[in-house]
């Protein structure tokens, strides 16, 4: 691991760290990722189908064109691919999406006590926003409105300004 | 190999009632001002999340510099640095009527294939040209390479207009210059608007 991260960025590193070991021990050619280009600005720059290089790095400024719909899907040797089929849709998307399928979500993006957690990650480096959205309904009526960051309560991405980039271009999801 | 996909893998189902986003790329040669034109839409539609307008002048005070928009969408730290685009991005604004997906694309001649992938993924776009410079080779290469992908509708924004004091007749002699351009190689709907984005 990459000790001269910044203290919350080495713990959100630890994930990255057990991705690469789970994708070794079992040789997958490919990672379907959650990711949003709306979450944070360093995935906006990504690709539908982001091949990885050796160790799993992502190199943001060497990356491969992509057109319309038409997706490479050659897997780099020795490495694999990341999968984003969600890259397009924004975080409102994903509740409308949410409601309309009647999903169950974990109880944590729910609020109580005037917190609700809006994103989450790891313990000890994810807090809750100040939020009254107690429902599903509730979270979308939020969205439709509110002009905090949806990643404003993980602390990796505020602590230095490119610590989010050293993170991604190792591997993080 | 290549896989093509005829469901709308990355469209989002759940918009099926609103009005379908609407996909604008920014081109145009490099420091034209295509970055600067976006971080001033979205600041001046309050789009800004919380926050950002305060993270963008931390970023240029660290590196000695004014206050530059543009450290909006240049997220890599290469792209500050340099104080150029290297990878296209992408950011939404919402209006009471429809999403409009904003598309940022690099403006130099080593990151063309970074354009062409922003250009491919958008239904209309605008070209900035600086009103100072005048046409130069990427705003050529870059209008070529939109009427190639099929974007027939092309807003043309005269830039800095403020750097030829306001001059209607620097404005037209840019437009003029662009307009026959886009004509020989068969783009037809185009508008022409004088700006002074920063």
């Amino acid at each position: 691991m990459d000790d001269t991260l910044p203290p919350a960025s080495r713990f959100a590193a630890r994930k990255t760290l057990g991705l690469k070991e789970v994708t070794q021990k079992y040789g997958f050619t490919g990672i379907v990722a959650g990711i949003r280009r709306d979450e944070q600005p360093m995935r906006s720059k990504e690709r539908v189908f982001s091949p990885r290089g050796v160790d799993g790095a992502w190199d943001v400024q060497d990356q491969p064109p992509e057109f319309w719909g038409q997706y490479n899907t050659d897997v780099p040797p020795g490495s694999h691919l990341r999968v984003h089929p969600l890259l397009r849709w924004t975080e409102l998307d994903i509740w409308l999406y949410i409601r309309r399928e009647g999903i169950p979500v974990v109880p944590l993006y729910f609020a109580r006590d005037g917190k609700r957690y809006r994103s989450l990650g790891e313990i000890g480096i994810t807090f809750p926003i100040e939020s009254n959205a107690a429902s599903v309904d509730d979270i979308i009526a939020e969205l439709q409105t509110t002009r905090t960051e949806e990643r404003s309560g993980r602390a990796m991405d505020h602590e230095s300004e490119d610590a989010f980039e050293r993170l991604r271009a190792d591997g993080y999801m | 190999m290549h896989l093509s996909f005829n469901i709308p893998l990355s469209t989002p189902l759940t918009q099926a009632n609103a009005a379908e986003a609407l996909r604008i790329v920014i081109v145009g040669h490099v420091d034209h001002g295509k970055s600067s034109l976006i971080g001033r839409l979205l600041h001046d539609t309050g789009s800004l999340p919380n926050g950002k307008l305060a993270a963008i002048e931390a970023a240029c005070a660290k590196r000695g510099m004014p206050f530059e928009f543009a450290f909006l969408l240049d997220a890599l730290q290469a792209e500050r640095d340099q104080g150029v685009t290297i990878e296209t991005s992408q950011i939404r604004l919402r209006s009471a009527d429809r999403d409009i997906v904003i598309i940022d694309a690099p403006g130099h001649r080593e990151f063309l294939k970074n354009m062409v992938t922003g250009a491919a993924q958008s239904d209309a776009a605008v070209l900035v040209i600086d009103a100072v410079e005048g046409m130069r080779e990427q705003s050529r290469r870059h209008a070529y390479l939109l009427s190639l992908l099929g974007i027939g509708q092309i807003v043309v924004a005269v830039n800095k207009m403020d750097l030829v004091g306001y001059d209607r007749s620097r404005f037209e002699a840019v437009a003029q210059d662009c307009r026959s351009y886009l004509a020989r190689i068969g783009v037809a709907h185009e508008r022409f608007v004088p700006i002074s984005a920063r």
